[in-house]
């Protein structure tokens, strides 16, 4: 009821207890504390009375060159003959790129400051978007906007103490966007699934999407033209890697666990950029560095409706 | 107006009548017949926003079909297989990894997941070439990255369009691509990702040497160079847009600057893909 239906009095209508609890009921009870939209003008709330289509928002961001000082390594075991570090082939042991099975696909790490500090965002609480509209603070989904300004490439080679070397492939780095609800386990966002893997990979099939990675290759008129410090060793490439996505409750029931099946997460409290080396070919053996300029994460909860086109 | 209580007040010793008592409450109750306005209400009487605090703002008055922001899920539901999803129409996420029914390495583009861009000298919606397709096991039509949705009301839309796209050649060679949004059949600038316009950038080189113009002809950044390994290059487009009321279609589309240096389009077929990609489509409605 938001209107407020009074009754006036009536000439020689008696004031008695009935008469007049009926009247302040019409205003105060059926009317004041219980206002609808049809009793406001339109238009009437301002800035201060509206509520916000954010729940929650939170930015990070690394923007010194002091995160130049943190080396994000793929490394090469010589004597164990097994990838070590931050390595996306994880399963090579030959020129032949092997990637094991989720939920190990790949080695990833966070993106650093240089100064103790990683490029997470934490929500206020763990959010389960399987909880009606209030269990999950009215957050619909979590809009995620990732920035990461890739600096240069270092290749070294660790059968030779590690002594710079010139590439003789491609080195790469990938990004991606990873939930975790303990800020110790990190989860993918994947999207579906597939039979396929290159090579002889660890784990439980299947391979799995990652929906948020992205790629940048190293080589490129800079790489080639800048003048390179120290040697062949110094792959300058200085690129921005820019991913958005949403995270719904599809997003987190696709996480997997152990043994890579789904339903690795029931909830997410935290959100990282995640990083990982490419190395290929031959290059498998060597240990290559990459070099992160800037970066910074911003997370939108988002108090919205979710509808189909 | 405001709301301004009581208009006469009782005093002592007068004799209470109805029409005094009428004329005390008639005012409030008329004003209150949809003429409440923002005089009436206590600043922060719903919980104001509070950006970086460390708390998600209380929803005590927010009711959750009120909420004047949607978004548009581009991935289907379920998300259980790899075209997105049950429904899922709009081009999103595949692989060309060579396992039969999949694409092919032969059908190059040889990126982890991909459909084509068509090479016709303009725009072109990504994925909407024939072949190779976007594929799980069966799959069989195309997937363009377009999405089709009604507004009722002037909307403003925030779009944000993000891939993983390779240019990819069959001598070395390689080409740049300009990615864009488009909405309702119109190229929105702003958006315009990438350096493979012969007319702007004056970067790259062709064929390592520097004899022909870079505005005629070139590899442009950022895939140039690329050997045998194709990582290939991040894209991202964005835009905040305003739409009338009626059917809107949002693209992903992409130009590649092969087909602007004169060569005919159909010996390029293989020349550009997409791979993991995703629209983001927020309606925000005011």
């Amino acid at each position: 009821m938001g209107e407020i239906n009074y009754t006036p009095f009536i000439e020689e209508e008696p004031f008695n207890q009935t008469g007049l609890s009926d009247r302040f009921a019409q205003l105060a009870q059926q009317g004041i504390d219980d206002l609808t939209d049809t009793a406001f003008q339109k238009g009437c709330l301002s800035e201060e009375h509206t509520p916000s289509f954010l729940s929650y928002s939170e930015t990070v961001e690394f923007g010194t060159d002091a995160n130049l000082t943190v080396s994000y390594e793929s490394d090469w075991d010589v004597a164990g003959s097994a990838q070590t570090g931050l390595t996306y082939w994880n399963g090579s042991t030959s020129s032949t790129p092997v990637m094991n099975y989720p939920p190990n696909d790949g080695v990833w790490g966070h993106i650093q400051n240089g100064a103790g500090g990683n490029l997470v965002a934490t929500l206020p609480a763990s959010l389960d978007f399987t909880q009606n509209f209030n269990g999950r603070y009215g957050v619909s989904a979590v809009l995620v906007m990732l920035n990461v300004q890739m600096e240069r490439m270092e290749v070294y080679d660790p059968a030779n103490q590690d002594n710079p070397v010139a590439p003789s492939d491609e080195p790469g780095l990938a990004v991606c966007i990873q939930v975790s609800d303990d800020n110790v386990n990190w989860y993918h966002l994947y999207l579906g699934d597939s039979q396929y893997t290159s090579g002889s990979a660890a784990g439980n099939p299947p391979y799995r999407y990652r929906l948020t990675e992205r790629r940048q290759g190293a080589a490129g008129v800079e790489a080639d033209y800048t003048i390179k410090i120290g040697s062949d060793r110094n792959l300058p490439s200085r690129r921005d890697i820019s991913i958005r996505t949403i995270i719904n409750q599809s997003s987190i029931s696709n996480t997997v666990n152990a043994q890579n099946a789904q339903g690795g997460l029931g909830s997410f409290r935290y959100i990282r950029g995640a990083v990982s080396v490419i190395k290929s070919g031959s290059d498998y053996n060597k240990k290559v560095v990459a070099r992160i300029r800037k970066a910074n994460l911003t997370i939108m909860c988002l108090r919205a409706n979710e509808v189909n086109p | 107006m405001s709301w301004k209580f009581p208009d006469s007040n009782l005093v002592q010793t007068e004799v209470v009548s109805s029409e005094e008592l009428n004329k005390g409450f008639m005012p409030a109750a008329q004003e209150a017949q949809g003429r409440i306005n923002e005089h009436n209400l206590a600043s922060g009487v719903v919980p104001p926003a509070s950006f970086g605090a460390n708390s998600f703002i209380p929803d005590t008055h927010v009711e959750s079909s009120g909420v004047c922001l949607e978004y548009v899920n581009t991935r289907g539901s379920g998300q259980t297989s790899v075209e997105g999803g049950n429904g899922a129409t709009r081009g999103a996420w595949i692989t060309i990894d060579g396992v039969a029914g999949h694409n092919s390495y032969t059908q190059s583009p040889d990126l982890d997941g991909a459909v084509q861009i068509p090479m016709a000298p303009f725009y072109d919606t990504v994925g909407s070439k024939k072949e190779p397709y976007q594929r799980p096991v069966g799959e069989s039509v195309p997937r363009p990255m377009s999405v089709s949705f009604f507004v009722e009301t002037d909307t403003t839309l925030w779009i944000m369009a993000t891939c993983q796209a390779g240019d990819f050649g069959t001598a070395g060679e390689r080409f740049g691509s300009m990615f864009s949004l488009r909405v309702n059949g119109a190229i929105v600038t702003e958006s315009i990702f990438g350096s493979a316009d012969v007319q702007n950038d004056s970067i790259g080189y062709q064929s390592g040497g520097d004899v022909l113009p870079d505005a005629e002809r070139k590899q442009a950044s950022p895939s140039s160079g690329t050997s045998s390994i194709r990582s290939g290059y991040p894209v991202c487009c964005e835009c905040v847009v305003d739409v009338p009321a009626g059917d809107v279609v949002v693209e992903l589309t992409a130009v590649n600057v092969i087909s602007l240096s004169g060569d005919f389009v159909d010996d390029f077929v293989d020349r550009m893909a997409v791979g993991s990609r995703e629209i983001v489509i927020l309606k925000m409605m005011g």
